[in-house]
């Protein structure tokens, strides 16, 4: 028997109380600023995908491609957008590694950062799961985005998404176990 | 909060301990993030620059990649040897793709895809997984993909239907929805008297006409169909199957127009219609030599695909492997049938002309293939078929000889952006179709300032390599060709074509015919 859902919930528009945020002056917020005011949460969202090692990389590409965009003027949601970008980016970058060689050596320009480490068991069970389904676990449990905000800001279905948080949470219930 | 949640708490915790501080912003824009030596081969797009590459062309009328040769690799891929380019070259550049969709990388086509030569028929498709599908032991000769905005206006996308619980396609089923009048529905002066008998419902006087049986198969219905009106501008649009009319009355009596909302009663279910941006149909022929054919059908519509053809049929489920799938005679052909099942997301039709044996046919739905584009082009027979994996550069390649007005905006996704697979005649057709309807509207939209441009861009497409190519095997080619003559142009002077009757052409006559309505 195919499983057919009960009538999903609408989907919502962009958040409201996330436009292009205007300072007191009333003049529209500079790219430098924009990246001021999110990178915080931008860099702990490209942890959370790619691990603490890549999140710089997988940052800078992703802000410099969505601000690159013809599209970026006409964005709304600037930050639903970076949430986006950032989460494509991951993908085509988990892709490629993949295919990488485990011999293949890297070398880092690296700050002098003494960033914590985190338990290995723990990054073992975020790198069980797909990139897309890091996204939707970041947004439900960080953000506390209900799905459907989740759908809009990934730009994808309400089933998509319930369907890979159901699927992480098992994953992360088999893993963290 | 359980102690599931409570563990991923934690863990994005220490996620968050673990995070680097973002770098300044100016390292960004330098390039300086990450690999040594990547820095300098990291193209970078800056503001104005991008703000170039939005109308295709710089100075006046100009050529897409004119100079450039076509290249398949993905943009977020592309690298430049050397320092890094502040400008792009006139001429060489098409609009990037924008970041935020989903930038498609053939190789890996889905995020979790299924193995190449996976079971369709028992493989849940998201709505955005296009399926590329070949049958065993069959010559693919015919290959379609479609991708078009949504919602879908010719089914039931948004209805409120009501179907068994637990089985969702069999009888009674119910199914509403709200219709707009207005000129593009055509339903403007629409009179519901004429169209059945009076009712008392909703309040108010409906129009009610049954068929005791299937008029396809014969089967014992009842198959009702009931208009009423909400207002002048909206009426109800009720498809009933194997309901009493009295239970059909009472359950619309508490039908909310507004919201489409209605309590369900007990034995039914609500069944989703969302409706999605973007939707995808794909098509494919197999050829199993004799008499034998199959044809399958599918759109991301999923459910609501189905209920398209099924609205007004009576259904009864058959399980096959555990999938519930509807069969129905084939119309078109004697001894054919359509099978019906969803996947997933996706709704499927399978075609079967030539044979009625269940087990065959039911064979015949175990061997559907989920295929990579490799496998999928060494089995086809139906000529030259794009891929995901060749598409970029064969758009790319179909450009080249296409000039188009500055101010014109087509970004690259708009031509490249589709999905599955095409046999070239139809993806000219999609690239060439989407090229013309845009003309047209900026034909239509310019006003005095320059409506020749577009004319004049569109009356060169009798000179497209595209078109000249596919012109002796389908209407296509010609239909872009009368478009572009009833809008006129020489690029030196206004158009003044007139059509039949002494009227001017006007976006509503001409775009249907390219499709331009569902693009």
């Amino acid at each position: 028997m195919c499983v057919i859902d009960i009538i999903g919930q609408p989907r919502h528009g962009p958040e409201e109380d996330e436009k292009d945020a205007l300072p007191v002056s009333g003049r529209p917020e500079s790219d430098a600023d924009l990246y001021e005011r999110l990178g915080l949460e931008l860099i702990r969202f490209a942890t959370t995908l790619v691990g603490p090692s890549d999140a710089e990389d997988l940052l800078g590409s992703a802000v410099l491609k969505a601000i690159g965009s013809p599209r970026w003027r006409a964005v709304d949601n600037k930050r639903a957008y970076l949430y986006r970008v950032l989460t494509n980016e991951a993908r085509s970058t988990h892709r490629s590694r993949t295919r990488r060689r485990e011999s293949e050596l890297r070398t880092y320009r690296r700050d002098d950062f003494e960033h914590e480490v985190v338990d290995p068991a723990l990054m073992d069970a975020l790198r069980s799961l797909t990139v897309r389904q890091r996204a939707v676990i970041y947004l439900t449990y960080w953000d506390d985005l209900a799905p459907a905000d989740i759908a809009t800001t990934l730009d994808t279905s309400l089933r998509t998404v319930e369907r890979d948080l159901n699927n992480a949470r098992t994953r992360l219930e088999e893993t963290l176990s | 909060m359980n102690s599931l949640d409570t563990k991923i708490r934690k863990l994005l915790d220490d996620v968050d301990r673990a995070s680097p501080p973002p770098p300044p912003f100016e390292r960004l824009r330098s390039g300086e993030t990450g690999e040594p030596g990547k820095a300098n081969r990291r193209r970078i797009i800056a503001g104005a620059a991008a703000a170039a590459v939005v109308a295709i062309g710089v100075g006046g009328l100009a050529s897409l990649d004119r100079n450039e040769p076509a290249t398949s690799v993905p943009a977020d891929q592309a690298t430049v040897d050397g320092p890094a380019a502040e400008t792009p070259d006139a001429g060489t550049t098409v609009a990037e793709n924008d970041p935020a969709t989903t930038a498609f990388d053939p190789a890996t086509q889905f995020d979790d895809a299924p193995a190449d030569g996976e079971a369709l028929f028992t493989t849940p498709l998201a709505a955005d997984q296009v399926p590329v599908v070949i049958l065993e032991g069959a010559t693919t000769t015919y290959a379609q993909s479609l991708r078009y905005p949504g919602p879908f206006g010719g089914g039931t996308a948004g209805a409120t239907v009501l179907v068994p619980d637990g089985a969702p396609f069999d009888m009674p089923r119910i199914v509403m929805d709200v219709v707009d009048r207005n000129a593009a529905n055509g339903n403007g002066a629409l009179d519901l008297s004429a169209s059945g008998d009076p009712i008392d419902v909703a309040g108010t006087t409906g129009y009610l006409s049954t068929e005791a049986t299937d008029p396809e198969t014969g089967e014992e219905g009842p198959i009702h169909l009931l208009f009423f009106d909400v207002d002048p501008d909206r009426y109800v649009r009720v498809n009933a199957v194997g309901v009493a009319v009295e239970e059909m009355v009472s359950i619309v009596d508490n039908y909310d127009p507004d919201t489409g909302a209605v309590p369900v009663p007990d034995g039914f279910m609500e069944l989703a219609m969302p409706d999605h941006d973007i939707n995808h149909d794909v098509e494919f022929h197999y050829d199993l030599g004799g008499d034998v054919r199959v044809d399958l059908h599918g759109s991301s519509r999923g459910a609501e695909h189905l209920l398209g053809w099924l609205v007004n049929s009576v259904t009864s489920t058959q399980v096959i492997d555990g999938i519930d799938v509807i069969v129905r005679p084939v119309q078109e052909e004697a001894g054919g049938v359509n099978v019906f099942w969803t996947q997933g997301d996706w709704g499927f039709r399978a075609n079967v002309f030539g044979t009625e044996d269940p087990a065959v046919i039911a064979d015949f739905l175990r061997g559907f293939r989920l295929v990579d584009d490799a496998t999928f082009t060494d089995t086809y027979a139906g000529g030259d078929v794009v891929t995901d994996t060749t598409r970029a550069a064969e758009v790319r390649a179909m450009l080249a000889d296409v000039e188009l007005p500055q101010a014109l905006e087509i970004l690259e996704g708009d031509l490249i952006d589709r999905r599955g697979a095409n046999s070239r005649y139809q993806e000219i057709a999609e690239v060439s179709g989407t090229i013309a309807c845009a003309l047209l509207d900026l034909h239509f939209d310019s006003g005095p300032a320059g409506p020749w441009e577009a004319a004049a861009a569109l009356a060169a497409s009798t000179e497209w390599d595209m078109l000249l190519e596919i012109e002796d095997q389908g209407g296509w080619a010609s239909a872009v060709w009368q478009t572009a003559a009833a809008i006129g142009g020489d690029g030196l002077t206004p158009p003044t074509t007139t059509i039949g009757g002494g009227q001017a052409p006007t976006l509503e006559t001409l775009a249907p015919g390219l499709g331009c309505d569902t693009r």
